[in-house]
């Protein structure tokens, strides 16, 4: 065998460099390669394990001098051949026997480093297996040679085991890092929407308070029993509104017989100004929806049904089933809702505790035909279990 | 033998008005309720038709304030405002020193007001309504909107202003894209829509308005043109006109 040049050991030297440069950037890009071309994703991962093999074993090339040997025996053509032959059924065998072992869930229950340690024993056992044939085939019985591709390989494969368990490990460690921030952050915006909401709930309309004490002093001089009625209905919604259990959610019953008592109150107030009804759909009353949402809006009615003067102001509420949620409509009889709705704090509280609670799940509408009412449609059931 | 004013009570609550009276039964030598009314424009029949010398007027009604009702009046009678919250309307009052009183009523704090008519025979001077409200207006933090009225067919949807993405014209419309995704018309032109969305809506091109505030990324496009990819669902892409160019470089401190 002749003497390669200087040159020639450049090229091969240069050339080598690239095969591994470019068996690198694959590794690297080993998941995004081809994601758009090839759909099926154990082609694509052969395909791409494949060329990642061909081009480090390339690479690798005159560390064994193999090559060389079949260079010299068999010429140009067929070597490269022979490359293209042993990267495939490296890849069939080697990678999809690790992969197997490296994903397979049953595998993955067991411990990190036995886990690593079984991927690494597979990886030398299916190498030494593929590349003895195809050093048969090259050297023949020649022993010697045999042992030294034995031993490469179990070199080669070991390396290249350990190198990926490191690597695992760093991207546990990483992962298990970055969950755990991620935890934190998780952690505190819930606190932080939490605050949100206990902020929310804290405000019930003072003017609504002023004016509630305001006819309980009028009321105990003139009728004791209303204004004891009152006193009491004015304590249950306040309990209602300090949330001592802090929950943010409420079923629709507890919802609306919370919005009940605060239409007697508003009942008592005006006196024969004001009636109301309610209707909820049995099936709908042990879900659940944001605590103190009703309130405000049947606060807005009373307003907006009373600004008609000279009528009895009618409000309506009810609950009913619709699509795969509920809907909730408050209903008045007060002048219609303006084109230009600039929406007060009562509605400003509800959008706040919807978008908390229900985001991109709810809708509010206000309409005035065929009634002047205000809907909100929630397209989820969230049933009642502790810890909400 | 000292003056008897007639007076009106205006509260929309008939246990308020039942409880003033009764207040004042106390003090039938100068005081004679005369009549009573349960909103603003009852109470501004009845005061033009029986031209009491004076009326305690609450603040907060359903159909009109009680500011309202004075500026309506051509009868300027005594008043007594009575209110149970409005801070705003308080430090207004103090500030004119205007006679006022809480509710719950006190009975000391009306004797004050009872006897500062009988010995002056009037509350006070003539009220400066359009100041009242000016000062008023100063306090009170104004409501600002925070969110868009779309009409569509007989439903009025209200759409948050921090859910819009951004706003495409289509002939005479107008699409409005959420940040989720959704698409919702409305027959309001861009122009009139840009007059009437707060600051942090923004013109980009003769078609577009986005909402700055749900700016994602925003890339220098050739041509003098910017390409503004949203914050919404799909990452909408959207290219500024080229005559917008000086201003967005501008506006954005480019």
């Amino acid at each position: 065998m002749k003497e390669p040049t200087t040159l020639e050991y450049i090229i091969l030297i240069f050339s080598c460099l690239l095969f591994a440069l470019a068996g690198l950037y694959i590794l690297t890009n080993f998941t995004r390669l081809f994601k758009q071309s090839v759909r099926n994703e154990l082609l694509r991962k052969n395909i791409v394990a494949w060329l990642a093999i061909f081009c480090i074993s390339t690479a690798m090339l005159p560390m064994s001098g193999g090559f060389f040997y079949m260079l010299a025996k068999w010429g140009w053509w067929w070597s490269v051949i022979g490359q293209f032959i042993s990267t495939t059924a490296t890849t069939l065998v080697v990678y999809n026997t690790v992969r197997f072992i490296a994903e397979n869930s049953r595998f993955k229950k067991l411990p990190f480093i036995q886990h690593n340690a079984l991927i690494v024993f597979s990886l030398i056992v299916t190498t030494v297996a593929i590349n003895i044939p195809f050093g048969y085939i090259l050297y023949g019985s020649q022993t010697s040679y045999l042992k030294y591709i034995i031993i490469n390989s179990i070199y080669l494969a070991g390396a290249t085991g350990l190198i990926y368990a490191v690597i695992s490990y760093l991207d546990i460690e990483r992962k298990r890092k970055f969950d755990a921030k991620e935890l934190e952050l998780s952690r505190m915006s819930e606190l932080k929407a939490k605050a949100e909401l206990d902020a929310l709930h804290s405000k019930v309309n003072p003017h609504f308070l002023y004016n509630a004490l305001n006819s309980i002093a009028d009321l105990s001089m003139t009728d004791g029993k209303k204004a004891r009625k009152m006193t009491i209905a004015l304590a249950d919604l306040f309990r209602y509104s300090i949330n001592y259990s802090q929950n943010n959610y409420s079923t629709i019953n507890d919802e609306m017989a919370m919005t009940e008592v605060y239409m007697q109150i508003e009942k008592i107030r005006f006196e024969d100004q004001l009636t109301y009804s309610v209707y909820v759909e049995p099936a709908t009353a042990h879900y659940l929806i944001p605590r103190f949402i009703l309130q405000p809006l049947a606060e807005n009615a009373v307003k907006h049904g009373l600004k008609a003067t000279g009528k009895l102001t009618e409000i309506f509420m009810e609950v009913r089933r619709k699509d795969n949620g509920v809907i909730i409509n408050i209903a008045d009889n007060g002048p219609p809702f303006p084109d230009e709705l600039v929406p007060g704090y009562g509605v400003k509280s509800v959008f706040d505790k919807l978008d908390l609670l229900f985001p991109g799940q709810y809708e509010i509408h206000f309409s005035n035909v065929p009634r002047k009412q205000v809907s909100i449609q929630i397209n989820k059931l969230l049933k009642n279990e502790p810890g909400l | 033998m000292s003056q008897v004013f007639k007076a009106i009570v205006i509260d929309d609550e008939p246990a308020a008005r039942r409880i003033m009276k009764s207040l004042l039964s106390a003090y039938a030598d100068t005081v004679s309720v005369i009549e009573e009314a349960g909103n603003g424009r009852e109470a501004i029949e009845k005061i033009e038709a029986l031209k009491p010398d004076l009326i305690f007027l609450d603040i907060q009604m359903p159909d009109l304030t009680g500011f309202e009702v004075i500026e309506r009046l051509t009868h300027k009678p005594n008043i007594i405002f009575t209110t149970a919250y409005e801070q705003y309307a308080i430090k207004a009052f103090e500030t004119f020193s205007i006679d006022y009183l809480l509710k719950p009523v006190r009975e000391e704090r009306l004797a004050q007001s009872i006897q500062k008519l009988k010995s002056f025979g009037r509350i006070s001077n003539t009220i400066d309504v359009s100041g009242l409200q000016e000062i008023i207006r100063q306090f009170q933090a104004p409501q600002k909107a925070t969110a868009l009225p779309i009409k569509t067919g007989d439903r009025i949807i209200l759409l948050r202003y921090e859910s819009i993405a951004y706003m495409e014209a289509q002939d005479k419309y107008v699409y409005i894209f959420t940040v989720d995704g959704t698409k919702y018309l409305t027959d309001n032109s861009l122009a009139a829509l840009s007059e009437k969305l707060p600051q942090q809506f923004y013109r980009i091109q003769k078609s577009y308005i986005i909402n700055k505030d749900r700016i994602r990324e925003m890339h220098r496009h050739f041509n003098g043109r910017y390409l503004f990819v949203m914050d919404d669902k799909v990452g909408s892409r959207l290219t500024s006109g080229r005559t917008y160019h000086d201003l967005i470089r501008s506006d954005f401190g480019l």
